[in-house]
């Protein structure tokens, strides 16, 4: 089915986008207002960032405000830029924005003060059609502005587990993962096979099987962050997990950050 | 219209993923530059039918640009489900992993394979791990097969230079005749073979339609680059909800914060699925 497509944000005047500053370090900013309201329903959003003012990761959540009410619709989205240049895109996000929505967002960045830029672009319907769900929530709580640092441990090519959340906040019907660079920035080349897991301690079930990843010494962090979201149906209060096995050893480089997003119907 | 159910879980399962040493399944290109090779069988048949699969694409072992095929053997009879899909690597050897959502049906009991093909010479190679799903989001079906709006050069996209003017648009077509409808639309912007650059950041439109008469599908898309990776990282984009008629021209419009030559530069790929 065909979309209409609204672009928020852009300036290009000087062929950017709009800024967005953190607080004190790993704490939120203010709110900054993307472009002017929306003109019509949204039912997916597409969200370009880049542009860090220092290299660091960052946080950042996207809220509407509509009649003085704010209200965040994704939060804790992930941006890896412990090296210089890196923009990426969540495109498209299953979100439902109301026309005549007020689209802001807010950031931390692991050095206080740092700017990152933001594009949003609003469509009309989703893939296939679909409406959008009604928000996206974070499936892991912050750490230094990442993910949840996953560790292979010290033997090459086999997997260990982490936890990446206790207990899901809200029943999810789609799934999305990012991964950084877990705060190293100087490492060999590096692959990763990792399995997304849902499940307590000792009974997980694989939702996402051998996941592929991997950067060399160049980038130093994993060039394309964002995978998903993936279609699911994860319960309320379920624990997810990270198990990741690793090509290198050498700690430190063997240890990404993975941050999981849930969408609420 | 689809007869979809949402909110429903999928099964999943690997293909191609090697875990004896991390890695996927190695893929190399034809005898000579820019040439596909031979397909190579990624895993097991499929023990159900795909409504969506996740491609995954790195660890190339020279610093080249890349074209994918994705293909199903059914019988006998070998199908091309994604054409000529990117894979850019341009920056150094096992630097870039390109990941693809692609909303297509993949019957049970199908065989994936992958050829490639690759810039500069003979046998280039990379990995590749695909994971099927058993539903698409919102529970929707698969689309038949992911078209190539556009003709590979030197395996990579169509130059598109914004020109000598920084921040001010210049229009280049990427086909002028698209060879199916489709239904959603997937782009890649690469960095035109130039791996040395100032930062830059590029606004990008998509349009559709005839010569001077454009419309935007995608409007001021944003990507950009800076040291010490000197490529855009992140080049994959979409797929986007759309509706393009066969034999639509479609075109990128784009500007440019820098006017150097060169840096300022993309490779723009597009892709149409078809229902």
């Amino acid at each position: 089915m065909a979309a209409r497509t609204e672009n928020r944000g852009a300036i290009t005047a000087s062929t950017n986008a709009t800024t967005i500053t953190s607080g004190a370090a790993n704490t939120k900013g203010s709110y900054t207002d993307i472009g002017s309201t929306t003109t019509f329903d949204y039912e997916a959003i597409s969200v370009f960032f880049g542009n860090a003012s220092t290299t660091a990761n960052f946080v950042f959540d996207i809220a509407i405000n509509v009649g003085g009410n704010r209200f965040i619709i994704a939060e804790d989205l992930h941006s890896e830029n412990l090296k210089d240049g890196h923009w990426a895109s969540y495109d498209p996000l299953p979100i439902h924005v109301p026309s005549g929505s007020q689209l802001s967002a807010r950031c931390a960045g692991s050095v206080g003060s740092s700017t990152l830029d933001l594009i949003i672009i609003g469509h009309s319907i989703g893939l296939f059609g679909a409406p959008g769900y009604s928000r996206c929530r974070a499936l892991y709580t912050p750490s230094s502005s990442r993910g949840i640092n996953c560790d292979p441990g010290g033997t090459a090519h086999t997997k260990t587990r982490t936890q990446i959340t206790a207990s899901t906040p809200d029943r999810v019907v789609g799934l999305m993962v990012t991964i950084g660079g877990g705060g190293d920035a100087a490492r060999s080349a590096t692959r990763w096979l990792f399995d997304i897991e849902a499940g307590g301690a000792g009974s997980e079930q694989v939702i996402i099987p051998n996941m592929f990843a991997g950067c060399g010494p160049t980038c130093d962090v994993p060039p394309q962050t964002v995978f998903g979201p993936f279609p699911c149906d994860i319960p309320t209060a379920t624990r997810l997990a990270c198990n990741i096995q690793c090509s290198i050893t050498t700690a430190g480089d063997r240890v990404p950050d993975i941050c999981l997003h849930g969408f609420v119907p | 219209m689809f007869n979809w159910v949402p909110h429903t879980a999928a099964r999943s399962e690997n293909r191609g993923a090697v875990t004896g040493s991390t890695s996927g399944t190695t893929i190399t290109s034809g005898g000579a530059g820019d040439t596909k090779g031979s397909y190579t069988d990624i895993g097991a048949t499929t023990s159900f039918d795909y409504e969506w699969l996740l491609l995954f694409i790195g660890n190339g072992n020279t610093a080249a640009d890349y074209t994918v095929d994705i293909a199903i053997n059914v019988g006998g009879n070998r199908f091309i489900l994604a054409e000529d899909l990117r894979y850019c690597t341009q920056r150094a050897s096992g630097e870039q992993w390109d990941i693809y959502a692609l909303p297509l049906h993949v019957p049970s009991g199908s065989q994936l394979s992958v050829r490639c093909q690759g810039s500069g010479g003979a046998s280039r190679t990379c990995e590749v791990v695909i994971i099927g799903y058993s539903s698409g989001p919102f529970g929707a079906p698969g689309y038949s097969r992911c078209r190539a709006f556009y003709t590979p050069s030197t395996s990579r996209g169509i130059n598109c230079d914004p020109g000598a003017v920084a921040h001010t648009k210049t229009r280049t077509q990427i086909t002028a005749s698209t060879p199916d409808r489709a239904v959603a639309l997937m782009a890649y912007v690469g960095p035109n073979t130039d791996t040395s650059s100032a930062a830059t950041r590029w606004l990008f439109n998509i349009e559709v339609g005839g010569a001077g008469a454009e419309q935007v599908l995608l409007p001021n898309m944003y990507s950009g680059r800076g040291a010490p990776y000197d490529i855009p990282v992140s080049m994959v984009f979409g797929p986007y909800p759309c509706d393009i008629p066969a034999s639509s021209r479609l075109s990128c419009n784009i500007q440019c914060s820098s006017t150097t030559d060169g840096d300022r530069d993309v490779d723009v790929a597009l892709w149409g699925f078809v229902p």
